[in-house]
């Protein structure tokens, strides 16, 4: 049995790289660290893995050689017209550059799942506010806020292992020296571990923030209840909001389901600007998926926009109105869709599933998916951080190395590879 | 103050401290330190439940328990045990009492530190005295 240390885990976006895992005959028998997610994406993933290239032909679904499923990939790609390529928010950075690479070349559309990276990049650009780095969290801020995350469904260990609990060089005591606010529209398992609770009235976001932006600048207190929350909670809200030296604002994918989404994150980083001018303040989005920030980041770099990136014309343009996936689908834009590990079936509505069924697909996947099962070509790749390494990009943007430690099955490919093949062969 | 303390920590009983028990003027203070005592006299040992099929292995007990800390000073930063010194631990996603006798509700600290009950998203640990 081989003991392995420092392991980053690919469970969630926020990459924990302290896993412990004893390894014996190829197969995982314990992890130390790791929370439920995490657990579960090391000990099940290889149980319940795909094996083998399949193509769905006339009716009859039969299995072929790796390397010919990618040829019959290459077939399709190349006599459609226009290409929806999709997903890449559970590949490396690497990949997702061949993606977007692909996309270009066959003059496709480049689009992935839902996130609240997609939006609030380009804001803090903008307004030139910074992302959070969480070992700068850890060290230093005195003040944290959750808005719109519930961890302990979506980041398990992010107030152990980062914001809330360790003791930081500046934060001495950790959890003594932080005071802890949520923001929701609900009591969730995360409020248990804050001081302040902060129960906003659904659809009130843009008020409460307009609120704190005056108290914060003018000293002043209101004497009404504001969004739903009592006069008494926000002014203690905002006396230990006004006495904190660093300010951590995380901002989860709980505000993703407000109907003026846009403005509220808008006002979000203006109200961190404004903080900013008198002590620190950053924001940090929690990406929702393992890459959500990289398949962000990186298409920001190449092309200047977030997602709904269309090549159509040449150059990308991104309208999500017009170009995102979901309309495209519904105006019978694709005629051929690759998708590389997301299950598309649950981000786009069941009319768009619908134009979805009618045209040749092809599955990039690990475990096998609604959209495995439906695919015109399925493809399996090796496990990403177990099997194939690269870099993933963590939710505050930082780069982080995977440390492969299993070998692939024979014959099987990475992700990276099957691209780069299909790259090359059209 | 160190009788008060050994007297806390049960390394003394109030019996030893005998003008408490020989002047009559010391009566009522051992009156009233006799029912202060009384709680400490009749507790058990930590008194904590956990219930593994609600923990979702955030790992908030491990990082927030004291004990944990003073025992592996690594943990201090969010990192999990290395060893099995410790408390508790996170294994295969759910937490794992490894040495409950270092918890601080036992002797000799025998605080009524409840910090892993508190900051347990799941309620999956409970002090129950």
């Amino acid at each position: 049995m081989k003991k392995l240390t420092d392991i980053p885990c690919t469970g969630c976006s926020l990459l924990c790289d302290d896993i412990v895992i004893d390894v014996s005959d190829g197969s995982i028998s314990k992890v130390y660290g790791s929370c439920s997610h995490g657990t579960k994406r090391f000990k099940e993933v290889l149980a319940t893995r795909l094996l083998e290239a399949k193509i769905f032909e006339n009716g009859i679904t039969r299995s072929v050689a790796t390397e010919d499923a990618i040829d019959k990939a290459v077939e399709i790609l190349s006599s459609a017209e226009k290409v929806l390529v999709y997903g890449f928010e559970n590949s490396t950075n690497e990949t997702i550059e061949l993606g977007l690479a692909l996309a270009e070349k066959i003059g496709g559309t480049f689009d992935t799942s839902p996130s609240i990276c997609h939006l609030t990049v380009p804001l803090l650009e903008k307004y030139g506010v910074r992302i959070g780095e969480l070992e700068e969290i850890l060290d230093k801020a005195d003040f944290i806020v959750f808005w719109g995350a519930n961890l302990a469904d979506t980041h398990l260990r992010q107030a152990s292992r980062y914001s809330v609990f360790p003791r930081g060089e500046i934060v001495k005591t950790g959890r003594e020296n932080r005071i802890v606010a949520t923001i929701d529209v609900r009591k969730t398992k995360v409020t248990r571990i804050a001081q302040h609770q902060l129960i906003v009235n659904i659809g009130e976001d843009l008020d409460l923030i307009s609120k704190i932006q005056d108290a914060f600048s003018q000293e002043s207190s209101t004497e009404d209840d504001v969004a739903g929350i009592s006069q008494l909670s926000f002014a203690t809200f905002m006396h230990d909001l006004k006495n904190a030296t660093f300010v951590a604002v995380f901002v989860g994918s709980g505000v993703m389901y407000s109907i003026n989404v846009d403005q509220i994150i808008e006002n979000i980083v203006k109200l961190v600007k404004s903080i900013s001018t008198k002590k620190t303040c950053t924001v940090t989005p929690l990406a929702e998926n393992l890459n959500s920030m990289g398949v962000t980041l990186i298409s920001k770099k190449k092309t200047g926009f977030t997602y709904a990136i269309d090549f159509s014309n040449g150059s990308p343009v991104s309208n999500p109105s017009v170009t995102s996936v979901t309309n495209q689908l519904l105006r019978g834009n694709f005629d051929a869709a690759i998708i590389v590990k997301s299950d598309i079936f649950t981000h786009i509505p069941r009319s768009a599933t619908k134009q979805l069924l009618k045209i040749p697909t092809i599955a990039l996947e690990e475990i096998p998916t609604l959209v495995s099962e439906f695919a015109s070509v399925t493809i399996p790749v090796t496990l990403t951080g177990l099997e194939t390494g690269g870099y993933i990009t963590r939710t505050d943007g930082k780069k982080i190395e995977l440390k492969p430690f299993l070998k692939p099955p024979k014959n099987m490919f990475s992700e990276e590879e099957v691209l780069r093949k299909i790259l090359s062969k059209i | 103050m160190s009788f008060a303390i050994k007297l806390l920590q049960r390394e003394v009983t109030l019996e030893q401290c005998t003008p408490l028990f020989n002047d009559p003027k010391y009566a009522e203070n051992l009156k009233q330190l006799q029912e202060l005592i009384a709680p400490l006299l009749s507790a058990m040992q930590t008194l904590i439940q956990i219930d593994e099929d609600k923990c979702i292995g955030c790992g908030n007990c491990v990082i927030a328990c004291p004990a944990n800390v003073a025992i592996e000073p690594a943990v201090a930063k969010g990192i999990n045990p290395r060893t099995t010194d410790v408390v508790f631990t996170v294994e295969d996603g759910k937490i794992k009492m490894l040495n409950l006798d270092k918890c601080r509700r036992n002797p000799p600290h025998r605080l009524n530190c409840n910090i892993c009950e508190i900051v347990c998203y799941s309620e999956a640990i409970k002090v129950i005295a």
